[in-house]
């Protein structure tokens, strides 16, 4: 339950229920069945490549038929008209897809949800129509009929069990692919990425860059499948590019599983064969196609694999644990510098912030107060890149903010813990404050496919389980984050904050909602933090907490700041006593 | 002259893809979960129609009003059970589950269809039929007006601006909307969010059924049908702005005047190419179409 | 003494398998505001999250005005008089001020219905048309509190009410509370910042591990909050440990 990337028992099951199939399939099967076998690789395939964009990144493309229609018809053109071999064909049909993946893929995943959905199924009505109407090289509604068999340096792969195996062969190497990317802190960080992804930047997680990676791998194992699927049935026609591929392909992925490679096996296995299977039924086999589908994802929402990791999952166990590159402590030696110079910011006809000056040195302790709507939420957000002044600038240590996007401004050392405490569903308090150091601890795509003993991971679950005994939170290590009380997640959240070594840490609201004394050992956690050079700004409205802890304190009201100076002063200032406090002034 | 009788087709047809755009907005603002088989539940209107008119009396059938009630109210037992098969299993789930169980349901009913009536395009009287009203079209010029397409428009007006004031002004249509945007406190205001989605879903297929009945009778309909509907609702519904209820009447009238008058001057294929392009343009100014400013979220 | 509004009898509520509340047996009368304090996990949220009907208990009894609530489902336990404040606001994001309170109105929503809460909240009124996702979230504890005082409930459960509001509005809540008791309306309140609570309040529980470790009027909980250690702040590790184990 709590590391559903993991390979569980009973996945692997499934993984072996599925090769020998295969492989029954390679050795007793008739001519029809190795080619329906074969077609399921393709779609496994296909499926394997989808989970990259759909299960882990979370966005719904409705383009990865497409991508493998455009693999098809590269291998098909490029056989039937130029006369190129496998050794040409396929590297172009995997290279074809991808990269007209990355130069849609900028104007698209800026788009959320169902913007993101149309656009690309937009593009693949475009690719449709151009297919169908681009004659002279696609053969128009008919198709390009005779794509011949592979042929690698003269040796040609027969029909049956050797194309069978070959095909196979290529699911084994994009299914191996997929789990070492996957399995590590780089693919525990997509979950964040799903559930919340303002704190995966504030975090330094690269989203855009991950969705990217994740689109561009998806179409390049679309462009294999359907290069593949040209030479299994030797005919491609504009059926290739049709919408009802897209749809096979989702299918598949949510009865098999979104995440899990055995869910792409099992999914395409069991959906090429289900028709099969309601022949007799003759005219109404697809209503009963129908019927099956309907019940399996309404007994298994999550996928068939997704129902065995939740049964069959061990209690995860970190493998030998590492220690973190770097020691952790509480904070950075060197601080950082905020330069925060005439700001302002509007909502529609509301001034959030109106010309608001602000300058933190290293290891101080800032305290941010004011009314409700006063935009103290408003000036952490444009500090952590998430909103864009209207005029003015900031600046961490001369690096100016305004054009960043936040995981590059949390590289710069920024971290922030926001008011409502967001916890990404199925993952271990450990593994939270562990994506905290995926930048620290080096969990790029590329570092994840070399990362053989998931070092990456170990180093930062040690570094994790050292701040939780600090933050007195080990006992909770274990248990999903999600799951837990309010007052925990907040304080899971500051804990998460000061996790990758911060120069300049913003808390909304640290103290809500928690007790006097565990107010008071936060409080001393972060006299510790700034004592060792990291900046605090805290915004809060508890003064019994702020005020032994602040420096020095900072008000606004209406977007202005109205006050400044040590909190004793402010706090006695008579206009502030009325309109914050509710005193007489 | 042309201009205006094309801009007439246009909005004719624009009336018909909102009818079956409104449906599936009606979901989407309850819900969440957007139904994939919406369109095949149009199509399934629209045979319902003819069934109707086989089985019963032609003096009952001639005349698509005397129909539509008994379709409506067929429509809005098939949504009941839709939500009760589709999306209630399903509704602590992730929203990709609910797009999978409905497209499940579309294919049982398109095949389902297919395999009752067969895949030819089938017909439905018109609403308005006899009566006062003896000619089809009239002519106004050169202008030649339908009445069907006049009775499409109307019904859509009437649809429309009902639905915009059910949501908006009433207090079911707050409801229905508390219900979509957090379903558990909802419950603990007093809503009945099981009923609300089962109302909703209900009210969305009997609309379904109307907009299946209006198209059934002037641009024939098939079983394959409801994919190319839902696509054309879908694109409607983005472009208008996800949930908005005007946003969807004018991303609907916006396609069909694309596909009625570019098609004019340019080959279908170009016109359909040119469609998408403006698509594009428009989720790169606008990323959340048109008249989008759903529900976003504060740091 | 009056017959009490809400009375809870043995009750055990398991959330995400393990339990949360075990045992709990307590009593709110009309017009009073018993307040429930505790650490953080001691049970305080799902308790109330279980009076609602959001969650299930697993045993024992709940009874309000003298109807058993257990049978009914959340939203007719809300018809019947019990509003839920609950922790993180959780407005309706996409509706607007004024929306967020008229949903929540028992009877047809009109400006009368309404003017209670932008009678403790006269901030909200600047606000009426705004959708709520765009309000702070100072604003939509606000509403999250006002969606309460118009259904005009009976009993009125609130999950830390003070949580992210200026002092001065704090305050301002507190104060209405005490009025909206005046009036007849019993409020069950949880609290972590003991001090406000204990102000406003006339009697509580502090909750422990699910349990209820004490009871008893302000000035009894004031004593026990003084010298329970269980309550004081943990102790820090002085030297921080070492990352490799």
């Amino acid at each position: 339950m709590v590391d559903k990337l993991r390979l569980g028992d009973l996945n692997r099951l499934l993984l072996l229920a599925a090769t020998i199939a295969v492989l029954a399939g390679a050795v007793w099967g008739s001519r029809y069945d190795q080619r329906l076998l074969a077609l399921a690789g393709v779609y496994a395939l296909l499926v394997l490549g989808y989970q990259f964009i759909f299960g882990h990144a979370g966005a719904l493309s409705l383009a990865q038929g497409s991508f493998f229609g455009i693999g098809a018809y590269v291998t098909a053109i490029l056989g039937t008209q130029f006369g190129q071999e496998f050794t040409v064909t396929f590297p172009l049909s995997i290279l074809v897809p991808l990269l007209l993946a990355a130069l849609v893929a900028v104007p698209m995943l800026r788009l959320e949800t169902h913007y993101f959905a149309l656009a690309t199924l937009a593009f693949g009505q475009t690719v449709l129509l151009i297919a169908t109407n681009a004659e002279g090289l696609t053969g128009g509604a008919n198709g390009l009929p005779g794509v011949p068999g592979v042929v690698i340096a003269g040796l040609a792969i027969g029909r049956g069990t050797p194309m069978l195996a070959f095909v196979w062969l290529w699911v084994a190497a994009g299914a191996l692919l997929s789990w070492q990317l996957t399995r590590g802190l780089y693919g525990r960080g997509f979950t964040l990425l799903r559930a919340a992804p303002l704190v995966a930047a504030t975090l330094g997680i690269d989203t855009a860059g991950r969705r990217f990676t994740a689109f561009v791998l998806s179409a390049g194992y679309a462009g294999a499948a359907g290069a593949l699927y040209a030479h299994t049935i030797r005919i491609v026609s504009p059926e290739a590019l049709s919408f009802s591929i897209m749809v096979i392909c989702l299918t598949m992925t949510v009865i098999g599983g979104r995440l899990q490679v055995s869910g792409a096996l099992v999914g395409a296995l069991l959906l090429t064969h289900l028709p099969e299977w309601f022949r007799p039924l003759q005219e109404y086999y697809l209503v009963a196609n129908g019927g099956v589908l309907l019940a399996a994802v309404l007994f298994a929402p999550v996928g068939i694999a997704g129902l065995a990791s939740r049964f069959g999952s061990r209690r995860s166990t970190p493998s030998a644990p590492l220690p973190p590159t770097k020691p952790v402590t509480a904070a950075s030696p060197d601080g950082a510098r905020l330069e925060v110079a005439g700001v302002g910011k509007s909502y529609g006809a509301i001034i959030a912030l109106d010309n608001v000056d602000l300058s933190m040195a290293a290891g101080e302790v800032v305290g941010l107060i004011g009314p409700n709507g006063s935009g103290k939420t408003t000036l952490a957000n444009l500090i952590s890149g998430f909103d864009r002044p209207d005029s003015g600038t900031l600046a961490l240590d001369g690096h100016r903010l305004s054009r960043l996007p936040p995981h590059r401004i949390a590289r710069l050392g920024l971290a922030r813990s926001f008011q409502t405490p967001l916890m990404p569903p199925g993952l271990s308090v450990r593994d939270t404050v562990a994506l905290a150091r995926s930048h620290i601890e080096g969990a790029s795509a590329h570092q994840a496919l070399t990362d053989i003993s998931r070092t990456a991971l170990s180093r930062a679950q040690a570094a994790a389980l050292a701040l939780l005994h600090r933050h007195d939170l080990a006992a909770y290590s274990e248990l999903p984050a999600d799951s837990l009380p309010h007052g925990v997640r907040r304080r899971i959240d500051v804990a998460r904050a000061l996790a990758a070594e911060p120069r300049l840490v913003i808390l909304d609201e640290p103290a809500a909602g928690l007790t006097e004394a565990e107010a008071k050992h936060i409080a001393t956690l972060l006299r510790q933090a700034a004592d060792a050079g990291t900046a605090l700004l805290i915004i809060e409205h508890d003064m019994n907490f702020l005020l032994p802890l602040a420096d020095r304190l900072i008000c606004l009201d209406r977007g202005r700041i109205v006050a400044t100076g040590t909190p004793e002063s402010v706090v006695k200032r008579p206009a502030i006593r009325q309109a914050y406090f509710g005193l007489a002034p | 002259m042309l201009m205006a009788q094309l801009l007439l087709n246009g909005l004719a047809l624009g009336a018909a893809y909102a009818l079956v755009a409104l449906g599936f907005v009606v979901v989407l603002n309850t819900t969440s979960a957007v139904n994939f088989a919406h369109g095949e539940a149009v199509m399934v209107g629209g045979f319902l129609a003819v069934a109707l008119t086989a089985i019963l009396p032609p003096a009952l059938t001639g005349n698509a009003f005397l129909l539509l009630p008994l379709v409506l109210i067929a429509m809005a037992a098939l949504g009941l059970l839709l939500s009760w098969v589709a999306y209630m299993p399903l509704r602590h789930e992730a929203p990709t589950s609910v797009f999978v169980s409905t497209i499940a349901v579309g294919v049982i009913l398109a095949n389902g269809v297919n395999a009752l009536f067969g895949a030819a395009p089938r017909t439905v009287p018109p609403l308005l039929a006899g009566g006062p009203f003896t000619l089809d079209t009239a002519v106004l010029g050169t202008l030649t007006i339908s009445r069907q397409s006049v009775a499409i428009i109307a019904t859509a007006i009437l649809l429309i601006g009902g639905l915009t004031l059910l949501f908006t002004r009433t207090q079911l249509g707050r409801r229905l909307r508390a219900t979509a945007q957090d379903p558990e406190m909802a419950r603990a205001i007093g809503i009945n969010t099981t009923a609300m989605i089962a109302l909703s879903f209900a009210l969305a297929t009997a609309l379904a059924g109307a907009a299946g009945l209006l198209l059934a009778n002037q641009f024939f309909i098939s079983p394959s049908e409801g994919g190319t509907l839902m696509l054309k609702a879908y694109i409607a519904v983005v472009i208008g702005g996800w949930g908005s209820l005007a946003g969807a009447v004018i991303g609907a009238m916006l396609i069909a005047m694309f596909e009625v008058v570019a098609a004019v001057w340019v080959s279908h294929p170009v016109a359909e190419g040119l469609l998408y392009a403006t698509l594009f343009a428009i989720l790169l100014l606008r990323p959340r179409g048109l008249f989008g400013e759903a529900a976003g979220r504060r740091a | 003494m009056t017959a009490p509004l809400l009375d809870i009898a043995g009750l055990s509520v398991a959330y995400g398998g393990a339990p949360a509340v075990t045992d709990m047996t307590l009593t709110v009368r009309p017009g009073e505001i018993v307040t429930l304090l505790g650490p953080n996990g001691a049970g305080k949220s799902s308790l109330l999250r279980a009076i609602i009907g959001l969650i299930p208990a697993t045993r024992g009894q709940i009874t309000f005005a003298g109807k058993d609530l257990l049978a009914l489902p959340a939203e007719r336990r809300a018809r019947r008089g019990i509003a839920y404040v609950p922790e993180g606001r959780r407005v309706f994001p996409g509706l607007s001020v004024e929306e967020n309170l008229a949903v929540a109105c028992q009877t047809t929503p009109s400006r009368a219905t309404l003017a209670p809460a932008f009678a403790v909240f006269p901030q909200l009124s600047e606000h009426r048309r705004r959708a709520a996702w765009r309000l702070s979230g100072g604003q939509q504890q606000m509403l999250a509190i006002g969606r309460a005082l118009v259904a005009q409930p009976r009993l009125i459960l609130l999950d830390e009410p003070s949580l992210g509001l200026a002092p001065a509005i704090a305050d301002q809540v507190f104060g209405a509370l005490v009025e909206i008791a005046r009036q007849g309306t019993a409020i069950l309140l949880a609290e972590q910042s003991a001090a406000r609570a204990l102000r406003c309040a006339e009697r509580g529980y502090i909750l422990q591990r699910g349990r209820i470790l004490v009871a008893g009027d302000t000035a009894a909980l004031h004593r026990h909050l003084a010298t329970d250690s269980a309550l004081a702040p943990p102790s820090l590790p002085s030297d921080p440990p070492r990352a490799t184990p």
